[in-house]
């Protein structure tokens, strides 16, 4: 298959294409498409929309299948002129970092759009334009090498997410879908200060993160820059204390604006380029110990949250929130294991929580609320939802055999060695997860409340079943063959690790970080 | 990278004997079950139709039927051919299969020096517990096909009891800490599915959460030790882990990573202060309380410290913890089961109470004994589970017979069933006889060996010598010596009680009822009636050296491979006096039979039924609700946390950040509307979008130009 792809030249086209094709599909998804329902001529929007993002996810599985789990350096890499003025180049590639997020974008869009299929009714060429818009978006922050198109990039999920929330959201889906814009942006404009202020650092001739990432900086400039960037991605990840936009906007987003929020943008952003451009800043032993400390907070503080929500979705997020700790933890621990482990949590993450959001969906089209009360014995008229939705929990609640315990195990024995009391405190998580885990369950599978609505729910149908399968797999494969992505991305995580520890902005070497195996 | 050539799955023999020894035969041990989980989880998923109603046809419960135990079955003979090879090519010469034989799998997870694979462990050890496992699984699942027939979810019963059984071999085939820790976490699912397999009853379903989230947290321990054994020893694997932190003996390190590895024991086994899972557990389906709560799972701490002897012994001070606290836990859990009048509580009491008497074993660095007691016990106690079963089967059927809603379950509703049920009540008789210690019964000896090794260990071994917190050993094994002995004589009273109030005297089910009750049907006495066949023979499995009929000590010597050395480690190498041996033997026979008598004293006469019995007072009230411990642990822990959570956490502080922002949103979006002359509304959306515009039309230049 690799071989295939690659005589058809695949490494020069299919990063370009990946980013560029949902941009251009917007349009003619806007234009020639109708409402499901609509009156009007045309093609029902949905089915363009599929048919876009299945191209997508086409390109996608051609990555997949053109990366060596052995090369070095950016594989796939095109530079195009974008404007040569400034040195900006449209310059893009992935590592084994960025190119498990990719695929997992280009997949999970198309199969979010097939569980969603009847969840919006109006106004859908837009709704279809603006998530091939925001696929463009989310693309593009992976495979971004220049920071200029980065942050192009950045600002292009965030338009196309406010709209979805804000109209097709329930609720007080205008105000959460304002706070999201208002929190990204506040985060993004002071990166875009740092992005400059970087350019002309370095002589003003280049965004690209190769050229700056050579750059000599002094300990304070990287202290500052990193200040500036970190608290971009932080915002955009939800760390605690910059996290309340989050649940709220997935409460009110539409189920599959909710999924793509769940994309971990953010930390991988931090990990690209927060971490290796300022490595002095990001071993700085006050600023590590803030970020790690902060960390475990969220790691126990959104269990802890989880716990006492009725809403699921909420529920979901604040557990999102608790894993966003313990990838934030694995990406400071810099150790191998720590960002190995903080990588395959960010891929299982948007498995798992995706496939939450998408059941905890399902039940709000049959019963048109997301309150955990007004369920329950649901396990009686949905044994398949019940099903999948507690093998879901499983891996969010991190059991070994599903994919969740692989991530986490890795960051907390990449965290052990060198802050073992840190390590043991995130560790506790792992109970207020089953508590949350399981309080979930109970109350939507078991205890019946002898309502009639659910004792006429339908189950999942085969449309639903055929989506969730997907996910049901993956959930189990990557538990059992995490090295799908563990060995892929190897590489490029020693690359950041020993960037950091040996790099030309390293920290002198009195810095207490040991070496570890 | 999923798919292993069937080659790599045979490590290459170490020598020509080993090759005799099936070892493809090993992976289908934990697959058999798997795929009788997979086939009733279909038959179970396709059969329900809509609002739960039962469209189990006969060909699919006759598929559940043949599936679900023919599948433990096939893990059991399979168990059987590899047993035999292993004691022909043992029994070939010394030296042969000292160490273990590594299956490797496929790669697990790689990542820098962190390397573990799916790999298995086949060993004197783990095939004892796979020969248990399966075996008395077999015999239960063959019963629940009795007890569950009727039931509307009967193909998801076998499909959870099946996927029980797949982790439980794979916990202990595992070869390494993490592929256990599959199997350790795997079953603690099944258990929690299981005990609320009754879903409906929100009790049921509060009691299997408690079980899992007690569990979570000894598997916090267990994770810890994980850590720290691969920052100390740099392999999760048994073999080179244990390699490593057997030559550090003494260390600081070992000491923490037994103490955490001791936590993780203390949740799966029901130990102090975690054991308060287990007696709730008791809402699940009996035979699961037999499989899962009394022979097989619940044991699992105890096979974890003697897999991890070299850490254990390794730590004299951890090993006498590990004694201290199941001597008290012994204790604890007796006393409370004097006045249970739920049949399975004082049988779940009675469990925790026998597994603390495992872990004095384990703990005093008798390995052995300690094998042999989860052996017998798993006979005696799936015996009396079983039969508890029966019994409840029966009354619950004669209640269901007069439509009478009363408790099948309590002891003051039973009296007088051996009329009606022989053979349950002689198989349990023996049992109860086994548990209190009487010979030649298996728990005679089993229990006889723990507490003279705990007597000989306590005076000269290098155990003795050292010390926990201050105290001496030699005084901590005294002592535990003696809270043993005190044990013996409870549990001879309260299992003597028990079987009067459920056997002997007048019948009070009911006058209309007694017609109704029956000894159960074929299916569930065979299984009853071979496990009382074990009971009675295996204490042959290790016969003290003092009796001369017959194979002595041949456990001993079975497991010698895994455990002498750490044994020796702890208890040097004095051997008992035949005189000292005999006296220990005198001793708890005696108390055997002092407290039976007790029991007839005191309970010979109970004359009234639940609904007419008296409230307890005073102490036996106390002992009833077990010392409020579970009060205490929802007032104390239960309540304040999820008070913090909902009140401080989500009313208050989360609220509170959240303000804060937005405060400071308003602020700058204040000083922008003082700064900025166009923007006077102070709207801060407004002012955001301006930004991003303003944001994209230079970039946009910026392209274009």
């Amino acid at each position: 298959m690799r071989d295939f792809f690659l005589s058809l030249g695949a490494q020069q086209w299919v990063l370009p294409a990946l980013v560029l094709w949902p941009l251009l599909a917007a349009l003619p998804v806007r234009l020639l498409g109708r409402d499901p329902d609509g009156e009007s001529r045309g093609i029902d929007a949905r089915v363009l929309t599929l048919c876009a993002l299945s191209i997508e996810a086409l390109l996608g599985f051609v990555l997949w299948c053109v990366f060596d789990p052995d090369g070095a350096g950016w594989q796939a890499r095109v530079d195009l002129p974008w404007i040569p003025d400034i040195g900006a180049v449209f310059s893009l590639g992935v590592d084994g970092i960025a190119m498990p997020l990719v695929v997992l974008t280009a997949f999970l869009v198309p199969l979010s759009l097939i569980a969603t299929w009847n969840n919006v009714r109006v106004r859908m060429p837009a709704f279809g334009a603006l998530v091939l818009l925001l696929t463009s978006g989310l693309v593009g922050i992976f495979v971004s090498l220049d920071l200029l198109l980065f942050y192009l990039a950045w600002e292009l999920m965030l338009i196309p997410m406010y709209f979805l929330i804000g109209i097709w959201g329930t609720g007080a889906s205008a105000k959460a879908s304002l706070r999201y814009v208002l929190f990204t942006l506040v985060g993004s404009l002071l990166m875009l200060v740092a992005i400059m202020a970087l350019w002309t650092l370095g002589g003003g001739t280049s965004f690209h993160i190769d050229h700056l990432i050579a750059l000599k900086l002094d300990h304070r400039m990287q202290l500052l820059m990193f200040a500036a960037f970190f608290t971009a991605f932080a915002v955009k990840s939800a760390l605690v204390p910059f996290h309340t936009w989050l649940p709220d906007a997935q409460r009110a987003a539409p189920t599959l604006a909710a999924v793509a929020l769940g994309l971990k943008v953010g930390t991988y952003a931090i990990l690209r380029f927060a971490i290796p451009l300022f490595p002095a800043a990001a071993t700085d032993p006050t600023v590590r110990s803030i970020i790690l400390v902060l960390s475990v907070v969220a790691i126990v503080y959104g269990a802890l949250l989880a716990m006492s929500q009725d809403d699921a979705k909420r529920m979901v997020s604040y557990s999102s929130i608790s894993h966003l700790g313990f990838i934030m933890l694995g990406c400071f621990a810099l150790t191998q294991q720590g960002v190995q482990g903080a990588v395959m949590i960010m891929v299982n993450h948007g498995i798992t929580t995706s496939a939450l959001f998408l059941l905890i969906g399902m039940l709000q089209d049959r019963g048109g609320t997301t309150s955990m009360a007004s369920f329950g014995g649901l396990a009686r008229v949905m044994p398949m939802f019940a099903v999948v939705f507690t093998l879901s929990i499983l891996s969010t609640i991190g059991l070994p055999g599903t994919n969740g315990f692989v991530g986490e195990f890795l960051v907390l024995i990449g965290t052990f060695g060198e802050h073992p009391v840190l390590a043991v405190i995130a560790t506790s998580g792992v109970v207020f997860a089953a508590v949350y885990g399981l309080r979930a369950l109970q109350r939507l599978l078991f205890e019946p409340n002898g309502s009639t609505t659910i004792a006429q729910m339908l189950d999942l149908s085969l449309r639903e079943r055929a989506v969730m399968a997907v996910f049901a797999v993956a959930i189990i494969w990557l538990g059992f063959v995490p090295q799908a992505v563990l060995g892929r991305s190897e590489r490029a995580v020693r690359n950041v690790v020993e960037g950091v520890r040996f790099g030309p902005n390293a920290a002198p070497p009195s810095s207490k970080l040991s070496m570890n195996p | 990278m999923m798919t292993t050539p069937l080659s790599m799955l045979v490590q290459s023999a170490a020598t020509p004997h080993d090759s005799a020894i099936p070892l493809l035969l090993v992976w289908l041990l934990p697959l058999f079950p798997f795929v009788g989980f997979l086939i009733n989880g279909t038959v179970a998923l396709t059969s329900r139709g809509r609002a739960g109603a039962n469209v189990a046809t006969t060909a699919r419960s006759t598929i559940v039927s043949l599936v679900g135990p023919g599948a433990i079955i096939a893990a059991f003979v399979a168990a059987v051919v590899i047993f035999t090879q292993m004691w022909r090519v043992a029994g070939a010469g010394a030296g042969v299969l000292d160490a273990p034989l590594i299956l490797r799998g496929p790669l697990w997870v790689h990542v820098g020096a962190l390397r573990f694979g799916w790999d298995l462990q086949l060993d004197q050890l783990s095939i004892l517990m796979t020969l248990v496992i399966t075996g008395i699984g077999s015999l239960i699942h063959l019963f629940s096909v009795g007890y569950m027939r009727d039931d509307a979810s009967y193909a998801r019963y076998f499909a959870y009891l099946n996927l029980f059984v797949a982790f439980m071999l794979v916990l202990v085939l595992g070869a390494s800490y993490p592929v256990m820790f599959v199997g350790w976490e795997g079953v603690g699912l099944c258990s929690y599915l299981l005990i609320g397999f009754w879903f409906s009853d929100r009790a049921n379903v509060e009691a299997g959460k408690k079980a899992f989230v007690v569990n979570r947290v000894g598997d916090f321990g267990f994770l810890i030790a994980m850590f720290l054994i691969w920052t100390t020893a740099q392999s999760l694997d048994f073999t080179s882990a244990h390699s490593a932190l057997g030559a550090m003996a003494g260390s600081p390190a070992v000491l923490a990573i037994a103490l955490c590895l001791f936590i993780g024991c203390a949740g799966k086994s029901a130990q102090l202060p975690l054991y308060i899972w287990l007696p709730d557990a008791m809402a699940g389906p009996t035979p699961v309380s037999a499989l899962i709560h009394a022979a097989t799972m619940v044991t699992a701490g105890v096979y974890l410290v003697v897999r991890a002897a070299p850490i254990f012994s390794g730590a004299p001070a951890a090993s006498l913890l590990v004694t201290l606290v199941g001597a008290v836990t012994a204790l604890f859990a007796a006393t409370v089961a004097l006045r249970q009048w739920d049949i399975k509580k004082v049988l779940a009491y009675s469990t925790v109470s026998q597994l603390g008497y495992m872990f004095i074993a384990v703990g005093s660095g008798a390995y052995t004994a300690g094998i042999f007691h989860l052996v017998t016990h798993a006979f005696f106690k799936a015996l009396l589970f079983l039969g508890a079963g029966s019994v409840i089967h029966a009354l619950h059927a004669a209640y269901h017979h007069t439509h009478r809603h009363e408790d099948a379950q309590d002891l003051r509703n039973m009296g007088g069933l051996s009329r009606f049920m022989p053979a349950t009540a002689a198989c349990m008789a023996i049992a109860t006889l086994a548990i209190a210690g009487i010979p030649p019964f298996a728990g005679f000896f089993s229990k006889d060996e723990i507490l003279s090794s705990v007597f000989e260990r306590a005076h000269g071994s290098p155990l003795a010598d050292a010390s926990l917190g201050g105290v001496s050993g030699s005084v901590i094994l005294y002592a535990v010596y003696g809270i043993g002995i005190v044990t013996a004589l409870l549990t001879a009273i309260y299992m003597t009680r028990m079987m009067l109030l459920a056997f002997s005297g007048a019948n009070r089910t009911g006058d209309a009822e007694q017609s109704a009750l029956h000894e159960a049907p074929a299916l569930m006495t065979v299984p009853v009636v071979i496990l009382a066949l074990l009971t009675t023979v295996g204490g042959w499995l290790n016969l003290p050296t003092l009796l001369p009929w017959g194979p002595t000590e041949g456990l001993e010597h079975w497991l010698s491979p895994i455990t002498r050395l750490s044994a020796e480690r702890l208890a040097g190498h004095a051997e008992p006096s035949r005189q000292t041996e005999a006296i220990l033997i005198g001793v708890a026979i005696a108390t055997a039979l002092i407290g039976i008598a007790i029991a007839v004293a005191l309970y010979r006469k109970q004359s009234t039924d639940k609904a007419h019995a008296p409230a307890d007072v005073g102490l036996a009230k106390l002992l009833g609700n077990a010392y409020g411990a579970d009060t205490a642990v929802d007032a104390v822990v239960v309540r304040p946390l999820n008070a913090f959570a909902d009140l401080v956490l989500t009313r208050g502080v989360d609220v509170g950040v959240d303000r804060a922002f937005s405060g400071g949103g308003r602020f700058v979006g204040w000083i922008a509307s003082r700064f900025g002359r166009d923007i006077q509304d102070g709207d801060v959306g407004k002012y955001a979008w301006m930004v991003t515009a303003g944001a994209i039309a230079v970039l946009a230049a910026l392209t274009l130009s």
